[in-house]
């Protein structure tokens, strides 16, 4: 079975940023120093290796092994109201997302998510006379109301379901999208089809569960500089929610961690926390402290995990097998805020650490 | 069918294991434990099961009812290093290991027992009669001579429109009471998955259970609600099935 080689997707990355593996956009960690082959200890030797093996996994499955032998997928036509699109998200437990279809064109018109509505809460907070006219909005105006905030619309990137794994997550990284729409073309119609959408936290279960490797990732997250230590927007349960909102947006991040007046984490204010605060339309809510907004999770909430700079990737790929991970709050022994650990992070690490040693071996 | 014991295979060498294993019809998944290490065939298609993990499977179709179809056999393990000391084929709960079943054909599941022989003389309408639950098979039916067609919509249907108490509605209304009832839904199709109450994997509400090949393709509707059609259909994606849910408003607002 032909293996895609490490060197036909890195000579892109290479090409076009001047021989430094991708960087994805401020704040992000700087990839760890490499060391010369003679200075790895037996833990870095077998870190590589554990990288290399999941690599490997990553580019031989593909999206489609990822799906479930039976499962659903919700599309919503553009031109939906806005307010009833969040009441079918409501409706549909553990939904957060849909692909968009213009039936007009009968065309895939790109993925619903989270952003979009952070986009129209930030769009009435600019403009409080247009709260008029927000029963009137529907979801093919989203992109004109991108435009009149300033925000640049996120590309829609998609991928075809059996191409590698590794290619889903690559374009997933550069687009800073946190999940990938899987499109093929009907052979019916000829029209493309939205098959389903892939999430980051999806294919890192994958893993989780189907990689043993994961448990050769034995040096500790302080030695392997992974996470955000640094800039972090923070807030505590008074914070008015417009201004989490707008900390949200202005940083381009899912979450913000709660602190007490100690400066102990107390919970985490997510993204996906909004959809439950306007799901009434009502976008009086986002008077709200954070405080009274958390109140309003449901019971499905999945909890908020925790982990110390001395966590390796092997206990966290051991949580995410088993939990509703999405991101791990980095505290100190006295519960103090120490950094932020996505899943974005993970994936990036997973798929660039050590891949320039790769090339060199070739 | 000459009966083999399960070991090395016949057909392509001693460094190669075989095993008959006899499974009912449905989807069954299978892992193989290779020197002590669970993997995969790269032989046989994979999916992933309902806790996410990677599994081949095979999927035996349900025979015939005229013939009962001999056990499909397993996929011969392609181990070619000769150290391989074991070779295990683990399927659902139910099944034994392999070395344990004695080679036989499978007899045919009740349900597929070939009903009797059908008096070819029967009218056809004592198919309707047959009891639920029973697959038999339907007796030849003698094609009808052919109808004609003709697009007028006859007169007793357009009164039913008609002013209640008219005479043109009470007599059409009886009309209508002497006509035979339209055929029923089938079992399957009143059953959509997305109605069912299982939550196969809790920790993603996507998976559904495995819908009967019956309901594919059709197009099934949720009532309006608040101005919002709901449609879906299951089709097949590849191997897997996959249950689009779209949802469009009644009013597009391009009045």
């Amino acid at each position: 079975m032909a293996f895609v080689t490490p060197s036909s997707y890195l000579r892109r990355a290479h090409a076009a940023q001047g021989g430094q593996p991708a960087a994805t956009g401020e704040g992000r960690r700087p990839m760890t120093p490499a060391k010369p082959p003679s200075q790895m200890t037996p833990l870095d030797i077998e870190q590589l290796e554990g990288l290399r093996a999941i690599r490997a996994f990553l580019k031989v499955r593909t999206s489609y092994d990822v799906l479930p032998l039976s499962f659903r997928l919700i599309i919503l036509d553009t031109a939906l109201l806005v307010k009833k699109s969040l009441n079918i998200l409501n409706q549909n437990a553990g939904i957060v997302s849909a692909p968009l279809w213009d039936s007009k064109t009968s065309t895939f018109a790109g993925l619903l998510t989270t952003a979009d509505y952070i986009n129209v809460i930030q769009y009435y907070w600019q403009n409080p006379d247009a709260l008029a006219q927000i029963d009137q909005f529907r979801l093919n105006s989203l992109r004109d109301i991108e435009r009149s905030i300033g925000v640049a619309p996120i590309e829609t990137v998609s991928i075809h379901p059996e191409k590698p794994l590794y290619e889903a997550l690559r374009r997933m990284l550069e687009s800073k999208a946190r999940r990938i729409p899987l499109v093929d073309v009907d052979d019916e119609t000829q029209r493309a089809m939205v098959v389903s959408v892939v999430t980051q936290y999806r294919i890192l279960k994958f893993i989780a569960v189907n990689v043993k490797e994961t448990q050769m990732l034995r040096k500790p997250l302080k030695d392997i500089n992974l996470g955000t230590y640094r800039d972090l927007a923070t807030a505590t349960m008074d914070t008015p929610v417009m201004d989490v909102i707008h900390m949200l947006v202005k940083k381009s991040i899912s979450s913000v961690p709660i602190l007490d007046k100690e400066g102990a984490v107390v919970n985490v204010f997510e993204a996906v926390d909004i959809i439950t605060l306007i799901k009434g339309g009502v976008y009086d809510d986002l008077t709200l402290s954070v405080g009274e907004a958390l109140l309003k999770r449901g019971d499905d909430f999945a909890g908020i995990y925790t982990c110390s700079v001395f966590d390796r990737l092997d206990t966290i790929f051991d949580t995410i097998r088993k939990s509703r991970v999405h991101r791990l709050v980095v505290i100190d022994e006295r519960s103090h805020l120490v950094g932020v650990l996505t899943l974005s992070d993970i994936l990036e690490y997973i798929l660039l650490e050590g891949e320039d040693l790769d090339l060199e071996r070739e | 069918m000459a009966p083999s014991s399960s070991g090395p295979s016949k057909h392509k060498g001693p460094h190669v294991l075989s095993a008959y294993l006899p499974l009912a019809p449905g989807t069954h998944h299978i892992k193989f434990i290779v020197d002590g290490d669970m993997c995969l065939s790269k032989n046989m298609p994979t999916a992933v099961d309902f806790t996410n993990i990677l599994v081949n499977y095979i999927e035996i179709p349900v025979p015939e009812p005229a013939s009962a179809q001999p056990v499909q056999p397993v996929a011969d393990g392609t181990a070619p290093v000769p150290s391989v000391t074991s070779e295990t084929a683990t399927t659902e709960p139910t099944q034994k290991p392999a070395s344990h079943i004695p080679p036989q054909v499978v007899p045919p599941t009740p349900e597929q027992v070939p009903a009797p022989a059908q008096d070819d003389r029967r009218p056809s309408t004592a198919l309707d009669t047959t009891a639920p639950g029973e697959s038999s098979k339907p007796a030849p039916v003698k094609p009808a001579p052919p109808k004609q067609y003709h697009s007028t919509i006859p007169q007793f249907l357009l009164d039913l429109d008609a002013v209640d108490q008219s005479p043109a509605y009470a007599k059409s209304s009886s009309v209508a009471n002497t006509l035979p009832a339209p055929p029923s839904l089938p079992g399957f199709l009143g059953k959509s998955i997305l109605n069912s109450s299982v939550q196969p994997m809790k920790d993603d509400a996507s998976v559904l259970i495995m819908p009967n090949h019956t309901v594919l393709n059709h197009l099934a509707t949720s009532s309006i609600r608040q101005g919002v059609l709901a449609t879906s259909a299951t089709t097949r994606y590849k191997r897997k099935f996959l249950t689009t849910i779209m949802y469009r408003p009644t009013n597009d607002g391009s009045d």
